[in-house]
């Protein structure tokens, strides 16, 4: 049971990256002063200033499109049947977008001197999806002490009803 | 467990490399004499032809006049100037429907470790002006412009943007960019933008003879430049 429960947890809180990373993807093509950000730095939003600085794009590809992207992967691998492979992939899914979030919250703090508000909540989300995805693994492996709840987590005949999961390689942010 | 440790070696080999690429492929500015040549002469080329006064360009006869309040270190107004303001100018200032007024205000300059360059780096492009070339100035500047909060304008980025210019006197660039008039100018435009309720940048003004469009603020489209445009000519 605590396989499903923390698998549902994980949809729900991709969809949630998934809804922050779409937001920062139109707004970079949109334009910034669609950007809703408390935050303010020098006379724009903090936000503007994270998400205009050469950390906002990797390989001209705005990081946010990446986020974007790879929460869409995380959800792919949450849908698909519940083995150790597929749980496998989320982990290395979850592992790249944590990995590249903590980079680019760095970033913020030390060479931007300034913080997104959608940024860090996307970092956020990685870090408990990353999390969720250790655990999952541990609990569904065949090592773990309890292989029924895995059983009984993942059904033979197809997905769990939901939203579609996803994955993402790394965390939008600016 | 061999799976598990070669999926993970593999990602984390994916964020190595994603941090290698973010951290080696944008380094701000392009400081080099050639960089600043280049920047130069693709602005000289575009700006060709157009009247230049003061910080004005465009004909003196335009109905409409455009204002941008900028600060040079401010990315959101490089980033119109690159776009919006190009095709601005490109269309409607080279067309003699508009002209353009660029004013100061202090914003993103705060947040660098010399917040004390603000009035000096404005009025270096002002100084330009005197010689019919504070466009080009600007938008060298925004060209080259660095990472915000850094400390990358300094003198000797100013006077290289200024001996890039094509036709600009450096000496007397010199000489007008250490007097107080300008530097005066820039504080007049701070206080005017104070009065008008303005903090943030770019903020842009535009003004014809049915009156002035509400403010806009923020990095714009040229759409949007167009119909505010529209509406008051």
């Amino acid at each position: 049971m605590a396989s499903v429960r923390i698998r549902r947890a994980m949809i729900a809180l991709t969809v949630i990256g998934l809804g922050v990373a779409t937001y920062l993807t139109v707004v970079h093509y949109v334009g910034f002063s669609a950007l809703a950000c408390t935050g303010g730095h020098g006379g724009h939003s903090s936000c503007q200033t994270v998400q205009s600085s050469q950390w906002s794009k990797l390989a001209g590809v705005p990081v946010a499109l990446i986020g974007l992207l790879g929460y869409i992967a995380i959800l792919g691998s949450l849908f698909v049947r519940d083995r150790d492979d597929t749980r496998l992939a989320t982990l290395g899914l979850t592992t790249i977008g944590f990995g590249f979030s903590a980079y680019l919250t760095y970033r913020e703090a030390a060479s931007i001197h300034a913080y997104c508000e959608w940024c860090l909540s996307s970092a956020v989300i990685m870090t408990i999806l990353f999390v969720c995805a250790i655990a999952r693994y541990l609990i569904g492996s065949p090592l773990s002490p309890s292989p029924a709840d895995d059983q009984e987590a993942v059904p033979e005949d197809g997905p769990p009803a939901g939203p579609p999961a996803r994955e993402k390689l790394v965390s939008p942010r600016a | 467990m061999q799976l598990l440790g070669g999926v993970l070696l593999a990602a984390i080999a994916v964020v190595a490399v994603a941090i290698a690429i973010s951290s080696s492929g944008s380094s701000t500015p392009k400081a080099t004499p050639s960089a600043f040549k280049g920047a130069a002469s693709t602005v000289d080329a575009s700006l060709s032809g157009i009247p230049q006064s003061g910080v004005t360009i465009g004909s003196p006869n335009a109905k409409v006049t455009v204002t941008e309040y900028g600060d040079l270190q401010c990315p959101i107004c490089r980033d119109f100037a690159l776009g919006a303001e190009n095709q601005l100018i490109s269309n409607d200032v080279k067309a003699g429907r508009v002209k353009l007024v660029y004013k100061s205000l202090e914003t993103a300059s705060g947040s660098s470790p010399n917040p004390g360059i603000f009035p000096t780096q404005q009025a270096a492009a002002y100084a330009a002006g005197a010689q019919g070339k504070a466009w080009n100035y600007i938008l060298v500047f925004y060209h080259q412009q660095g990472q915000e909060g850094t400390a990358y304008v300094n003198q000797t980025f100013l006077n290289d943007i200024a001996q890039s210019i094509p036709g600009l006197n450096f000496s007397k660039w010199k000489s007008n960019s250490s007097s107080s008039t300008y530097t005066a100018q820039v504080q007049s435009d701070q206080q005017q933008a104070t009065t008008r309720g303005f903090s943030s940048t770019p903020t842009i003004v535009v003004q014809g003879p049915k009156g002035a469009a509400q403010p806009i603020v923020g990095n714009t489209d040229y759409g949007t430049l167009q119909s505010a445009i529209k509406s008051v000519s």
